[in-house]
């Protein structure tokens, strides 16, 4: 029978196949002059090393950026990058931001109001009023 | 074509020699790999006075003062103008082994084959550089996986749902879709001196790529010339699973201008046309944004570039890992995305079709009762009505009018009908292939053994 | 203008001297003759400094050398009615004359200055690099020291004069090396730096001594400067010796600069590590040994870190060791901390908005599009800012 088809994509649910850290770049920029730039300094030499050698799918750039704050970028699968300063921060508290960064899914931050987000129907329906025993009055 | 050292030159194979030496994204061999010339200091190359363009520069000329800016990476002479980067240049791109990562390949996958399925062929048109062949290897590899899935898992799916379908799940767009997910971005224009973990296509010219494979039959030049329809089946195994774009020679004659010109005659046209589908939803083709990227044209070389590199990359690990490698591989990252069968039906005269589907099963003719209903003589009414088969109910349908909700009610039926599933745990016949052989040599090649269906449909609905 | 004190009585010439290497034994004859009240003691403290006094500084003084002063005085051309050359023609305008004379930029030519106030460092020009070179230019000093020395702690006239010797020298010929190094030092019973046979060879010291003077006096002989102030100081016995030295010396001819990296391998096996544990806390010990290292291999030790330096081993840890990296960069590379990871990209500079569209691939359709258009690649050719005002209100 003539039975006409119209066109739809599949939508893809990271995690149910296979898993994509959402994160796939960190630049970090740092200064030799700078005394802001002291902890990102010794977080180059002594933390990112391990922290790189643990995610190999991140993308991480170490470049110089003379005379101007620490910082740190993220770059996300959706095309958004988040910039964290790091000036004046020990080399721990760069670490932490930069757990941030790779936790981050590069979403503009909104509240979350309900339980679950879902692309599936609700499993027992929705209710309606024709179907079932009616309401007797 | 540009002379340049090519030290994997092979003939007759998807897949050059392998290259030199282990060249796994593990590190100690990048040392190994490094080119002579990085050692060498940076000289200072003025491109201003000319008794000193006599003496060939050490690294790239590329209009920069190199003694204010020493160039980064140290390429050789002209690199630019090769259409592709060098294979070698695949171990020091952090872009690349991130991505190597990312899709958690084998390491069996060397980096520098990845570089080659980021290569489009309208980039380089040599096939030993670029992913065309890769290409054509993972698109038969996923096709056959998606067709199989939907076989088994949907044995009645009318033919051009199931070309839809097919289209949804493993055609370009979702194949796009898919590698953008995968965070891969396009080279502004393709180069050697681009980084090998860009995605690089030309948009001035669409490439050769490998369409088919075997003898063409005489009457393929008459459907061409002669715009004769294909059966969606013929479609489905011989083309790209994309009906309504135009094909690949129009492509190449027409430049972007032109494109765009042709695209509003098109549209112009389709305004015509007086054709009602029914359907629940509106229709899913996506339109674009006064504000989106580019032209038609090039969103469809942007789109068929990315499609491309996905299946290359499939073909990637069918070469380097398997069958069973690149079944896995298929299964999670396409196969695994979610598509709703029932958006992609639009019927024609459902109760028509309904009346002789009904018929052919020698089930009792549908008759449609209602159900229940408010607001009859109100704005808002809602009629809902079953189609009943005798005692059994087909389908039911809600609807602001009588005639609507009976519609709906038959095609909830269809509906009902073509994508009946045998469940989720099917086997698909790739699931028993290795299995086959072993069965039967151990019967003596009497036992025919392997795959069975749970169910084979006996076709659709054919009517005038 | 503050009033300026000057000395009473005549000032002796050696005071003006402009060699800085004779001040202090000048200084020492100054002190010596001048009178002893608090007055011109607190005025010749202040004349020892290494300001030049001001009263007899510009008879005093003498031109670098090599110095060419612009010439004084004036030259006139010949007046053309009074020319007697018979194939003078006149030229009618200045279209590929010559300019001759003038004054301008005289000083702006690096030639007239000569050689003279040119700056000549106490250590050698390249510093010395070679760890095995280092340990036995380290070694040779503590031999020297232990020489000057010579087994005394109080400070003596002979240990000036042989140390001012010692500290002139350089490396000398290959065999002066040799010779010091094969004097075995060893740790003594109290820890502390000894000679390992107890009493040193006096006859080493000599030729050792020795071979410094004659080496300097050769050089000497090479370069005419003051130098015989050094050879008064020197004893008799030596004297003798010295002629009969420094016709070998010439004869051998002089090898300047610090000797191979296999020499000092090769001596190295015959000095041994006990001598790195000994302990060296006597101050004025220690800075002959630095003072000595610098002259030897250009590496200078801080007097901070002199004073925390109790033994030998940590005194040639600390000439051997490289500097710490001035540069993140540098560090990085040294250590190579991210050589193993291949998803890392560290970049020595930063990376421009060019490099950028480099690495994408869009700088080369730029700059054709810019030569295309005749415009300039990189900054602005030269153009005025506000070169659209001109076009507008027509100035050239």
């Amino acid at each position: 029978m003539a039975v006409k088809a119209l066109h739809a994509v599949s939508q893809g649910r990271n995690g149910v196949g296979a898993f994509i850290l959402q994160c796939k770049k960190i630049d970090l920029h740092y200064c030799d002059w700078a005394g802001s730039s002291r902890g990102m300094n010794g977080f180059i030499k002594s933390l990112l090393p391990k922290f790189a050698a643990a995610h190999p799918q991140i993308e991480f750039t170490v470049s110089p950026r003379p005379t101007k704050h620490p910082v740190a970028i993220g770059h996300y699968i959706n095309g958004r990058s988040k910039p964290i300063c790091v000036r004046n921060m020990e080399p721990y508290e760069i670490l932490k931001k930069l757990e941030l960064l790779r936790d981050a899914s590069g979403e503009k931050l909104k509240k979350v109001t309900k339980p679950v987000r879902s692309i599936n129907q609700s499993v027992r329906g929705i209710w309606s009023p024709y179907h079932g025993n009616g309401m007797s009055l | 074509m540009m002379k340049r050292l090519r030290i994997e030159r092979a003939a007759g194979q998807l897949l050059v020699a392998r290259p030199c030496g282990p060249s796994t994204p593990g590190a100690a061999l990048r040392s190994s790999y490094k080119c002579t010339t990085s050692q060498v200091p940076v000289r200072h190359s003025s491109s201003s006075s000319a008794a000193e363009a006599e003496h060939t520069p050490l690294y790239e000329e590329d209009g920069t003062d190199h003694a204010r800016f020493p160039p980064l990476e140290k390429l050789p002479p002209n690199t630019s103008a090769l259409p592709s980067p060098l294979p070698s240049r695949a171990l020091e791109s952090a872009k690349l082994s991130a991505l190597h990562a990312r899709l958690s390949l084998s390491p069996k996958i060397p980096l520098q084959t990845l570089a080659r399925t980021l290569v489009d062929a309208s980039a380089d048109p040599n096939p030993y550089f670029n992913n065309s062949s890769l290409a054509f290897l993972g698109a038969t590899i996923i096709n056959y996986h998606a067709s199989e899935w939907f076989m088994v898992h949907y044995p009645r799916l009318p033919m051009e749902v199931l070309e839809a379908a097919m289209t949804g799940l493993a055609g370009p767009t979702p194949l796009d879709r898919i590698a953008k997910a995968w965070g891969i971005e396009p080279a502004a224009a393709p180069g050697g001196e681009v980084d090998p973990g860009l995605l690089q296509f030309s948009l001035d010219q669409p490439g050769e790529t490998v369409r088919g494979f075997g003898y063409t039959r005489t009457v393929v030049d008459k459907i061409n010339k002669n715009n004769w329809q294909r059966s969606v089946a013929a479609r489905v195994i011989y083309e790209d699973n994309l009906p309504a774009l135009p094909s690949t020679t129009k492509a190449k004659q027409t430049t972007p201008a032109v494109a765009e010109q042709e695209e509003q005659q098109q549209e112009e046209q389709q305004q015509d046309d007086s054709e009602v589908d029914y359907a629940e939803t509106s229709p899913a083709a996506p339109k674009f944004s006064p504000t989106s990227y580019g032209s038609s044209t090039t969103r469809e070389l942007s789109e068929k570039a990315h499609a491309n590199f996905v299946r290359a990359v499939v073909g990637a690990v069918f070469a380097h890992c398997g069958r069973e490698a690149a079944k896995s591989f298929v299964k999670a990252h396409v196969l695994s995305r979610q598509l709703d069968l029932e958006r992609l039906f639009a019927f024609k005269h459902p109760t028509l079709e309904l009346a002789m589907l009904c018929a052919r099963e020698e089930f009792d003719p549908p008759v449609a009762r209602l159900l229940s209903e408010t607001g009859r003589l109100s704005r808002t009414p809602v009629f809902v009505v079953g189609v009943y088969s005798g005692n059994e109910k087909l389908g039911e349908g809600a609807g602001a009018t009588l005639e609507q909700a009976r519609l709906k009610a038959a095609m909830h039926a269809l509906k009902a009908w073509y994508l009946y599933s045998p469940g989720e745990g099917v086997k698909v016949p790739s699931d028993v292939l290795g299995q086959e052989e072993e069965e039967a040599a151990a019967a003596g090649g009497k036992k025919k053994g392997g795959w069975e269906p749970v169910y084979i449909d006996i076709g659709e609905l054919i009517s005038r | 203008m503050r009033h300026l004190p000057r000395l009473r009585g005549a000032v002796s010439a050696s005071l003006c001297c402009s060699s800085p290497t004779h001040i202090r034994t000048t200084a020492v004859a100054a002190v010596a003759t001048t009178s002893s009240s608090t007055k011109t003691q607190s005025l010749q403290r202040r004349n020892l400094s290494t300001s030049l006094p001001r009263c007899d500084a510009v008879e005093a003084y003498a031109p670098p050398q090599g110095l060419k002063p612009p010439p004084q005085g004036w030259k006139t051309a010949v007046r053309p009615d009074k020319i007697t050359d018979p194939a003078y023609e006149p030229a009618q305008d200045g279209l590929g004359l010559e300019e001759v004379g003038g004054l301008d930029g005289w000083w702006e030519n690096p030639a007239n200055y000569g050689t003279g106030r040119q700056w000549v460092g106490y250590g050698p020009a390249e510093k010395v690099i070679d760890p095995a070179v280092l340990e036995v230019a380290v070694y040779r000093a503590l031999v020297e020291a232990m020489i000057a020395r010579g087994g005394v702690k109080t400070l003596t006239a002979r240990m000036f004069a042989v140390s001012d010797s010692l500290l002139g020298s350089e490396w000398g010929p290959e065999t002066l090396t040799t010779t010091t190094v094969q004097t075995k030092l060893c740790v003594g019973s109290n820890g502390a730096l000894e000679f390992k046979s107890t009493p040193p060879e006096p006859q080493l010291e000599q030729k050792v001594t020795e071979e410094v003077d004659t080496a300097a006096t050769a050089k000497q002989e090479a370069e005419p400067t003051e130098g015989a102030n050094e050879t008064e100081v020197l004893e008799e016995a030596r004297e003798e010796v010295e002629v009969k030295e420094a016709v070998e010396v010439q004869e051998e001819g002089l090898t300047e600069g610090p000797i191979s990296s296999e020499t000092a391998q090769a001596l190295l096996k015959e000095i041994g590590h006990e001598w790195k544990k000994a302990t060296i806390k006597d101050y004025v010990f220690k800075y002959f040994v630095a003072k000595r290292i610098q002259k030897l291999t250009g590496h200078i030790i801080p007097d901070g870190k002199l004073v925390a330096i109790n033994t030998a081993g940590t005194l040639l840890r600390e000439v051997v060791r490289p500097p710490k990296a001035k540069k993140l960069v540098e560090e990085i590379e040294n250590k190579q901390l991210f050589q193993s990871l291949p998803n890392v990209r560290v970049f020595p500079r930063r990376v421009t908005p060019i490099d950028k569209e480099k690495m994408v691939g869009r700088w080369k359709v730029i700059r054709e599009e810019l030569e295309r258009r005749g415009l300039p690649v990189i900054g602005t050719a030269n153009i005025d800012n506000a070169i659209e005002k001109k076009w507008v209100t027509g100035a050239k």
